[in-house]
């Protein structure tokens, strides 16, 4: 397996059509993910920003207590349309207020 | 059966290079209590997070069994976790997972509040041993090893 997992974003599809498996949640790709990291692997996750925020509990309660490591994250950064908004507004503040700086964020022009 | 005498019963069929994750809560801590190992990861939040974490341990580590021993709440949370561990389970993508789903039919840590597990059979839902449980009726100590340290062992663990 390539260690790829994650939800699909339009913006980003160009980058994710290696991926092994679509996951059915952002929190399950992290989780996926961190199996990895254990074994001495080094995983991608990719993501629309609405999945970050679902995954706040698991990168607050698991990576940060344990000190994994965060794998290597492609993040969709939406602002439009309007339910896009606010997320995409606080997305960059949730990113440095977790840490995680291991990341691409792609955002939509 | 109790489920600290099912915790007992999974880990006498686990060989010593085997990997055994387990979910927050009590199953936890009984496990950490019956037998310690380096090969043990205990996942003492992140309700939800475990069978994906068993999911990743099994996709890198093809040589080693992966025990996962999760709670009706745990998997509940996240149901969603079976389907796509049905999915690799069925295009033989993972074969050396063996998850247990230990149905006690509450939320224990939090005072008993009931769950909704009664109305589902978690084996339809992909290979995986559902075992109904009753409490321990034994309070066991916390686990007393701190979280990085938990981790470092285990990720050497593997390594060899």
């Amino acid at each position: 397996m390539k260690l790829k997992f994650g939800l699909p974003c339009s913006k980003i599809k160009g980058k994710i059509k290696d991926v092994d498996f679509i996951c059915t949640s952002e929190e399950q790709a992290f989780a996926i993910a961190a199996g990895c990291i254990l074994s001495g692997k080094e995983p991608e996750v990719y993501m629309q920003n609405s999945g970050l925020a679902r995954s706040i509990d698991i990168l607050t309660s698991l990576y940060l207590p344990y000190e994994i490591p965060f794998p290597r994250l492609t993040l969709s950064l939406r602002r439009k349309p309007h339910h896009h908004w606010f997320i995409g507004e606080i997305t960059e503040q949730l990113l440095n207020m977790i840490g995680y700086d291991n990341v691409e964020v792609v955002e939509q022009k | 059966m109790k489920r600290i005498e099912a915790i007992k019963e999974i880990l006498n069929n686990v060989d010593e290079k085997d990997i055994v994750v387990t979910s927050a809560g009590r199953i936890s801590r009984e496990t950490y209590y019956v037998k310690d190992r380096l090969r043990n990861f205990y996942v003492q939040g992140s309700m939800g997070a475990t069978v994906g974490i068993g999911i990743g341990l099994a996709i890198c580590n093809p040589e080693r069994q992966v025990f996962v021993i999760v709670g009706d709440g745990d998997i509940l949370i996240n149901l969603d976790n079976l389907v796509v561990l049905k999915k690799l389970q069925k295009e033989g993508e993972i074969d050396n997972l063996q998850l247990y789903i230990l149905d006690n039919k509450q939320y224990q840590s939090t005072g008993g509040q009931p769950t909704v597990s009664d109305v589902i059979d978690f084996r339809t839902l992909c290979w995986c041993k559902t075992i109904f449980v009753s409490d321990s009726e034994i309070d066991v100590p916390r686990i007393d090893i701190p979280h990085v340290e938990l981790k470092r062992r285990f990720v050497n663990a593997l390594r060899e």
